[in-house]
């Protein structure tokens, strides 16, 4: 389940206004050596953080409905500092066929329903960096 | 059934159980938050927020059971406190330590237990995050991560009380 060296070197920005989820999915990353999860509690801290961080993956939670959206629309137009093209993988409480039809249009890698179990997000996290890391060069 | 051995810090880590001030003390939302958050993450029917005292085990919070009090002498947590890894009981009738305990053989039914040592900065294991089955249960590594990553938001909030006290 581990991936292999520099795993913990691989960033995933974490956009979560829960407390209890944030820290949770940061400290299983963290000891299960997933990727070092940078905690924010909403776009707005996030994107102060991008000015200077580069994380590989994000992971939103969708609650703060288009704030959210819009973010997730510069971070593909290549607002910040890192790879516009970085999966995505979206929480979210509640959806519509015109909220996923957007965030398919995002790129969205992953839409998790909430309430989910912190089994799914860890497992979704793990899936998010391809096999071919893990086979030698 | 076999008694929890008594951790070598005992004295000490008793003194640090009641500096918290947190014994005896009403329910507290954010600690039911999160036992209920474990009992619905495992989908268990019983999780606590237990801390070992002296002769006791008490439950700052218990979601699914309704006393918040056992004898130290027949509590998982008392083993759990005395190992330095989340204590694991897949199945309480087939292990000697548990196999008579009244905790098993009467309510309430306890069968699979997991418990995750609250250690505080300075090294004492008050009590644990811990849920417990009516039945059998496998418990692997991602378990064993997630009910530990649960247990240090608990060990944040018993200082974020101590930090409020002041």
């Amino acid at each position: 389940m581990t991936t292999p060296g520099g795993a913990l070197a691989r960033k995933v920005l974490l956009i979560e206004p829960d407390g209890l989820v944030r820290g949770t999915v940061a400290s299983v990353c963290r000891e299960m050596q997933i990727a070092h999860v940078r905690q924010t509690i909403s776009v707005a801290s996030a994107e102060q953080w991008l000015k200077t961080g580069a994380p590989q993956a994000v992971l939103i939670s969708l609650v703060e409905g288009d704030a959210a959206l819009d973010f997730l629309t510069r971070l593909r137009a290549g607002a910040f500092r890192c790879e516009a093209d970085m999966p995505v993988v979206a929480m979210a409480r509640v959806v519509d066929a015109a909220l996923v039809a957007r965030l398919k249009a995002l790129d969205v890698r992953r839409l998790l329903l909430q309430p989910f179990r912190l089994h799914d997000v860890i497992h979704t996290l793990e899936q998010l960096w391809p096999v071919r890391e893990a086979l030698p060069a | 059934m076999l008694f929890a051995p008594l951790p070598r810090n005992e004295a000490k880590r008793l003194v640090a159980l009641r500096s918290l001030l947190i014994l005896d003390t009403a329910p507290e939302e954010r600690f039911d938050r999160i036992s209920a958050f474990a009992a619905k993450e495992f989908d268990v029917p019983i999780a606590l927020v237990s801390l070992v005292d002296r002769d006791r085990q008490w439950s700052k919070s218990h979601f699914g059971l309704e006393v918040c009090e056992t004898p130290r002498d027949v509590s998982f947590c008392g083993h759990a406190i005395a190992k330095s890894e989340t204590l694991v009981v897949p199945d309480a009738l087939k292990d000697p330590r548990f196999v008579d305990n009244p905790l098993v053989t009467g309510h309430p039914f306890v069968r699979f237990y997991a418990g995750a040592g609250l250690r505080l900065p300075y090294g004492q294991v008050v009590g644990t995050l811990c849920i417990m089955d009516r039945r059998p249960r496998e418990f692997d590594r991602l378990d064993v991560a997630i009910l530990g990553g649960l247990r240090d938001m608990v060990v944040e909030e018993l200082f974020r009380r101590e930090e409020a006290a002041a």
